[in-house]
């Protein structure tokens, strides 16, 4: 493809907040990110409610950002203007994956790919090719409801990946999916990454350092840490609990952060 | 949209490369001649003649583009056949999303509406109606939106994050109930003696005639126009007068089931021109399907 990328504004990253908070009533969720993510795959890394979810949910387009500023594919969050042409390109895995038990898991990934206005001459193909490539082949004409727990969460990944997306955003992909799964997954992931931005959200320490090149460490809305997995792994020591580098980094980092924190209230 | 802007050199005659340009851009790695790429990527008899040329001229690209091709052929070979073509969910599936609870929401919820704007009818008689009434053509529309919210909708999350949110997908969720509920609540009304299907035909006509006029002038515009032209042919003169407007009685109601047949007609005739999606149609939004379509 020779044509020069479309000419918008700050397009050097394919996501970048700056102080982006999310508010839910009084209740601060995403507490003032400075964060940016170009191509690759990035982990996005927690404790339960730390805000991973909420933050996936804003650069999915779901929910606002109520401070700061993010700009998607370039895009201000809030231009209403573009909000249609950034959708097309993005790809979003729910961390609560709802599908409609009556469709095939063909028809399902094809309404998706409706859904984001491809046009209608692709769509068979590039279904079929997504279905292919989270090994789901043999099970195309088979109906939601009868699928298991680990073949819907790769119907979710398929969907997601349908319109080729420049950003590619799964809430916890690996759930549900046994450890066969997900090293094709990650292997996947890996191999979208090259060309796009693909951040995955997760608890699992284990799926980060097999899939991702860089991580964030999100806690209680903030930034604890940025930076590669080789630098998680080694970040941490003897001491720190854990049953790899990777997880004793991650408990030590998280420490260092909220001894910060403490310090500076 | 690059083709467009991009200069196009005096010498190209009805926009095709010429031989001396083409024999430039295989030779000299150096030229400045993007506007040959972008229309190399469109034009397919000036893509021969590029690669008659590259063949000529340029044995070692040429070779490279022969084995590049070979191994595609011999994997392409190796591959499972591609599965059988088969029709996918027809438009009527798509407008129409399969889940019951939205669905059930959406239907029990317009028929209690329009059995509810009956009796309010009823009660009130011709002179000084309720102003409510003359919600009747937006009326249904806010119970289909309701009934996809996140709680009933298992693939809200999905929706409201894709392109297609928006006006349009309420539309046609709303025209599809209503080819359901319709049918049902005339019956319904001729057998209890009362007229609840009157109360729909002016939200099934604007719905319709709304996604018929939304596929020439975009769906924004068109919702505005009927709007206004409520406002102007209803709300304005009920308010006025304090009687139940023109629009609304009851010798107007074959008008507009002839509206909505006429509209409808015109959807299913233009049904293509909604998988693009309705949105107003600006310049930039063509370009972007036009590159859309180019990378695929």
């Amino acid at each position: 493809m020779s044509l020069p990328e479309q000419p918008a504004p700050d397009q050097a990253w394919h996501i970048s907040a700056s102080s982006l908070t999310v508010r839910y009533g009084r209740r601060i969720a995403v507490d003032g990110l400075d964060l940016t993510f170009g191509a690759g795959v990035h982990g996005l890394l927690g404790p339960n409610g730390a805000g991973k979810t909420t933050l996936m949910r804003v650069l999915a387009t779901a929910s606002p950002a109520t401070g700061g500023s993010l700009r998607i594919l370039g895009r201000p969050s809030g231009d209403r203007h573009h909000l249609r042409a950034v959708r097309r390109r993005l790809g979003y895995l729910p961390q609560r994956f709802g599908y409609y038990a009556r469709f095939t898991v063909r028809e399902f990934v094809e309404y998706v790919a409706w859904l984001k206005e491809m046009p209608a001459a692709d769509i068979p193909g590039a279904a079929q090719r997504v279905i292919e490539r989270v090994q789901l082949g043999d099970r195309a004409g088979h109906r939601m409801r009868t699928l298991s727990g680990g073949m819907v969460q790769r119907v979710g990944v398929a969907q997601a990946l349908v319109n080729d997306p420049e950003v590619l955003l799964l809430d916890e992909p690996t759930v549900g999916l046994d450890p066969e799964q997900r090293v094709h997954l990650r292997a996947l992931l890996r191999d979208v990454g090259a060309q796009t931005c693909v951040i995955v959200s997760t608890h699992l320490v284990e799926d980060i350092a097999a899939a991702c090149s860089d991580v964030a460490i999100i806690d209680e809305g903030r930034v604890a840490f940025r930076g590669s997995v080789d630098q998680l792994a080694a970040a941490g020591s003897r001491e720190d609990s854990g049953d790899s580098a990777v997880e004793r980094g991650y408990t030590a980092l998280l420490r260092q952060h909220r001894t910060r924190v403490v310090a500076a209230r | 949209m690059v083709a467009r802007r991009a200069p196009r050199p005096a010498n190209q005659p009805g926009g095709h490369a010429t031989e001396e340009q083409l024999s430039r851009y295989v030779t000299d790695a150096s030229a400045q001649l993007m506007w040959i790429e972008v229309h190399l990527d469109r034009c397919a008899p000036c893509r021969a003649r590029l690669s008659t040329l590259v063949h000529e001229r340029d044995p070692g690209t040429a070779g490279l583009i022969n084995r590049v091709g070979e191994r595609l052929a011999a994997q392409v070979a190796a591959e499972a056949p591609p599965a059988a073509r088969r029709r996918s969910v027809g438009w009527a599936a798509r407008w129409a999303a399969p889940s019951a609870l939205p669905w059930l929401a959406m239907s029990v919820l317009t028929i209690v509406i329009s059995f509810g704007f009956d009796l309010l009818a009823r009660r009130s008689g011709a002179a000084n109606p309720p102003l409510l009434l003359l919600l009747a053509p937006v009326a249904p529309l806010l119970a289909v939106a309701a009934s996809w919210g996140p709680q009933v909708d298992p693939v809200h999350e999905l929706v409201a994050t894709s392109p297609r949110a928006g006006l349009a997908m309420v539309l046609q969720r709303t025209t599809a109930m209503l080819a359901v509920v319709l049918p049902l609540l005339l019956v319904l009304g001729a057998v209890t003696g009362t007229s609840p299907a009157r109360w729909l035909l002016p939200c099934v006509a604007f719905t319709t005639l709304t996604l018929a006029l939304g596929s020439a002038v975009g769906l924004p515009a068109a919702a505005g126009v009927l709007g206004g032209g409520w406002l102007v042919l209803a709300v304005i003169p009920a308010v006025v007068t304090e009687r139940m407007p023109p629009p609304m009685a009851h010798r107007a109601m074959p008008l507009w089931a002839l509206v909505t047949v006429l509209a409808a007609a015109v959807v299913v005739l233009r049904r293509q021109a909604y998988h693009t999606g309705l949105a107003p149609r600006p310049p930039e939004a063509i370009q972007n399907t036009a590159r859309y379509e180019n990378e695929r």
